[in-house]
């Protein structure tokens, strides 16, 4: 407590008092993100408003060794902004100005605090839009997007965050302040704007952010095709790819996930399909037609019961709004639910639902199954009552088993909600301790302490020093007949 | 410097390496050593290239990746994704005409040196498109990163770091890249009497569609170099379009200027970006080459009053080849045209000049000791490749 105190007086020193937030009820905000089973209590929020303010929290914090929680919109889907009772949360949540809107140059530079839909409506009306598009875009802030590498919809085309970044300003745990990329392309060296992207607030504070733009399509249609079962529409999708074709998205929806997203939104999903596919083709006017065409021979093809495909705006938008609602369609029909987030390779599409299926047998709870079938993206959710007691765990047991299915079969542990606090304890399924020591070296060279966004990501903290050793295996010598240096 | 280790598997590789920290020796790090002339000439008491640690292990074209050894031919990699209407989006350039050796490009080599192509703009870059890979580190243990599926954000994204790390931090031993469709069509429409102020408004005016992959502004020379460009008033900006319908959209981008225009079609435009793309306009222009990222609105500023004949503005104004033995301050030039934006980097110079530390464009203070404590985690004993980009990485 009075550690608390301490801390709390001195950031009140660098920012303005009320922009440190300690009494309890104030603090209850904070504890949790987007992964809402884990709650913790921090000891203080701090709001600077500028970047200055953010070097010397950071400066002081690391001074004096407290640990820092970065937090953007609080949206994580893997507990990434989940506080510490022994750290403070460093909110972005003043950092709310678009600075710069550079049409010719095809970018805007905004702060972090910035919402993912705020730059595109920003740019809307100039015909040009900001790609990377999750789902919970209207709450989640750009700064969050380049620690998770957020993706979305539309990443099978044109990316994710880290392909659609191109600067940033940063502040390191020693209050330094970095400036990355700019409105050019490419790093002058190391990638350092690379390495930063995805690393969930481990390594830097992110302060301003360098965005691509893009002009919005000619043209945007979208085809909605009914399956009866998996394994038909896991067909269409490498069908589709198969042809030479990259649609804008192409998104999957199993049984239980029409019927939860139809019963909520009427987004007029044929209710028997035991599969759906959204594809959207986006381009020149000519392209679409012609991708439209063909995406509609091959879901035919391949057993399609049904598929139509958007005439108007407001139809395509319609299609969309079930997928885009699925989760809290979900939301509406189990009282909890938890949406994991692996990848596979494709090909193993259907093996994996079969899978699923039965891990979902086994355990008893229902899954609904969500996910970017153009990249192999799964998000699998898992219906559940934290009421009843032991079913979180079983929850977590099933989420895992799918994940570990997930590395089995060539694939990964997330594909774009970040490893967080959720998978950390998985990474050894996909990494060795070598690959892992290798990770943590990038990790001390930003933050030898590890004072920023301590228990996330990896199972293991080992000290830097420790690291920093050299274990030489002499003996096995690869070319005996060459003299040696 | 005179031998060369040519390990066949990543634990010989390995073992060379723990050898080398054990002996206080430093490596060259090769892959077919094409790019040897590029950076800070490196002083290393033998060479290790990967060569031997070759050959496409994985690629369904279903999946959009493939997964090769370090040392595989790029051009092996090339014929085997053309042979399923594939490619690398980010179509490699091939510097071994200008820099004059012979073509033993390596995946690993290309990736080391991120040399991104004219689609860069649109398409991404190199960076864009590693998903994974394997490697030995400087301190000789062989670890991985990344994964070979497209979507994947699990732990930190080490391929961007190893991307354009010419060698100083690892030896890449298996990398997995991403691979796309190969567009139905290519065209290309050539603008003639133009000048680069007008590079841009060109663009913009024919980019709607969202078909243009390339965009380039070809001096008078580079315009009569090549018989395809026939021209009567170069220099010349080129525009490309690819996609199922790119012809009929680069004929009707005709219709917006009032001035002399040409369009290519697939087979020639083929041709012309490649030429394009390998810089073969520049290969007898001087000594000097520097290439120059930069915004696109800073290119005119930053071109004034140098001869045309000695530059090529790709990635729709965003990056400068160019070819200059007069002495120009390159670095001061990008300040007066960009501000803090951009980079110069000396691609091909003079031994001379390829010792001191302005090879690699200066980084501030905050950046160049971050860049440097990255260096000493991966490779503490500075045995790989050391100096290659700054004095001490």
């Amino acid at each position: 407590m009075a550690r608390q105190a301490e801390i709390v007086a001195a950031l009140r020193t660098i920012v303005a008092p009320d922009s440190v937030i300690a009494d309890r009820t104030g603090l209850k905000v904070y504890e949790t993100d987007g992964l809402t089973a884990y709650r913790q209590t921090p000891l203080a929020v701090v709001l600077p408003a500028t970047t200055d303010e953010v070097s010397r929290v950071l400066a002081y914090c690391h001074a004096h060794g407290v640990k820092v929680v970065p937090r953007g919109g609080g949206t994580s889907l893997s507990g990434g902004a989940l506080p510490l009772t022994d750290g403070i949360v460093l909110s972005t949540a003043k950092f709310k100005q678009i600075l710069d809107v550079d049409l010719a140059n095809r970018c805007a530079v905004v702060q972090p605090g910035v919402t993912n839909l705020a730059i595109t409506e920003a740019v809307a009306d100039d015909g040009f839009y900001y790609a990377p598009d999750p789902s919970s875009q209207i709450a989640c802030t750009i700064g969050g997007n380049v620690a998770e590498n957020a993706g979305g919809v539309h990443c099978l085309k044109y990316g994710l965050t880290t392909n659609n970044l191109l600067g940033l300003e940063a502040v390191l745990i020693t209050g330094e302040v970095i400036r990355l990329g700019g409105k050019h392309l490419d790093s002058e060296a190391y990638d350092l704007l690379g390495v930063i992207t995805g690393s969930e607030g481990l390594l830097c504070v992110v302060t301003e952010v360098t965005v691509r733009l893009l002009q919005n399509p000619q043209a945007v249609q979208a085809v909605l095709a009914a399956f009866p079962n998996n394994t038909q529409a896991g067909d269409c999708v490498a069908g589709i790819i198969g042809a030479g074709l990259i649609p804008a998205g192409m998104e999957m929806m199993d049984g239980p996930a029409i019927a939860a997203a139809e019963d909520f939104c009427h987004a007029g999903y044929p209710l028997g399909a035991g599969a759906l596919l959204i594809i959207e083709v986006d381009g020149s006017v000519e392209d679409v037609a012609a991708g439209i065409a063909r995406v509609s021979e091959i879901a035919k093809a391949c057993g399609a019961t049904e598929t139509r495909t958007s005439r108007t705006e407001e139809e395509r938008l319609t299609f969309w709004s079930g997928r885009k609602n699925a989760f809290p369609a979900i939301g509406r029909i189990s009282p909890d639910y938890y949406v994991m987030d692996g990848t596979i390779p494709r090909r193993r599409l259907s093996e994996m639902l079969a899978h699923i299926s039965a891990l979902s047998a086994q355990s008893g709870l229902a899954v609904a199954n969500v996910f970017h079938a153009g990249d192999g993206n799964l998000h699998p959710m898992i219906m559940y009552d934290s009421g009843v007691p032991g079913e979180l765990e079983r929850a977590e047991a099933l989420g895992a088993d799918i994940l570990k299915a997930c590395v089995r079969m060539g694939g990964v542990l997330t594909g774009e909600h970040g490893v967080g606090v959720e998978k950390r304890d998985l990474m050894g399924v996909m990494f060795d301790p070598v690959d892992l020591d290798h990770q943590q070296r990038l990790k001390c060279a930003f933050d030898a302490d590890g004072l920023l966004n301590p228990g996330k990501v990896f199972p293991t903290l080992h000290r830097c020093a420790e690291l920093g050793r050299l274990h030489v295996h002499r003996g096995q010598v690869p070319f005996p007949d060459l003299p040696r240096f | 410097m005179g031998l060369t280790f040519q390990p066949t598997t990543d634990t010989d590789l390995s073992g060379v390496i723990q050898d080398a920290i054990a002996n206080g020796t430093r490596l060259e790090v090769c892959g077919g050593g094409t790019k040897r002339a590029i950076g800070r000439a490196v002083h290393t008491d033998a060479c290790v290239t990967v060569q031997s640690i070759a050959g496409i292990t994985d690629y369904d074209p279903t999946e959009l990746v493939v997964t090769a050894g370090a040392g595989t031919p790029v051009r092996e990699l090339t014929a085997a994704m053309a042979a399923e209407s594939q490619h690398f989006a980010f179509e490699p350039r091939n510097l071994c005409g200008l820099l004059g050796v012979e073509d033993h490009e390596t995946i690993g080599g290309l990736i080391a040196a991120n040399l991104s192509g004219p689609r860069r703009f649109t398409a991404g870059g190199i960076r864009d498109h590693v998903l994974g890979f394997q490697a030995v580190s400087g301190r000789g243990e062989l670890f991985k990163s990344g994964g070979r599926v497209v979507k994947n954000v699990t732990g930190y994204d080490l391929s961007k770091l190893v991307t354009g790390s010419f060698g100083t931090l690892a030896v890449l031993t298996e990398v997995s890249l991403r691979v796309v469709p190969r567009p139905r069509e290519v065209g290309t429409l050539l603008i003639g009497a133009t000048t680069i102020d007008d590079m841009r408004g060109h663009i913009d005016a024919v980019s709607a569609s969202g078909s243009v992959t390339g965009a380039a502004f070809l001096s008078r020379r580079c315009v009569s170099a090549t018989s395809d460009l026939d021209l009567s008033n170069g220099p010349a900006l080129a525009i490309r379009f690819e996609g199922d319908t790119a012809l009929s959209a680069a004929r009707a981008a005709r219709d917006v200027f009032s001035v002399e225009t040409k369009v290519l079609e697939t087979g020639q435009s083929t041709g012309l970006w490649e030429q394009i793309r390998d810089l073969r306009f520049l290969v007898e222009k001087g000594v000097d080459l520097w290439r120059i990222s930069l915004p696109r609105t800073s290119t005119p500023t930053f071109v004034k009053n140098l001869d045309e004949a000695h530059f090529i503005a790709d990635w729709a104004g965003g990056q400068i080849w160019l070819a200059d033995s007069s002495g120009l301050d390159i670095r001061l030039r990008l300040k007066e045209a960009a501000g803090q934006d951009g980079h110069a980097t000396l691609i091909r110079a003079k031994d001379s000049q390829r010792t001191d530390d302005s090879v690699f464009h200066p980084q501030s203070a905050p950046v160049a000791a971050l860049s440097q404590r990255i260096k000493h985690h991966f490779d503490p004993k500075g045995v790989l490749n050391p100096g290659r980009m700054y004095a001490d990485i």
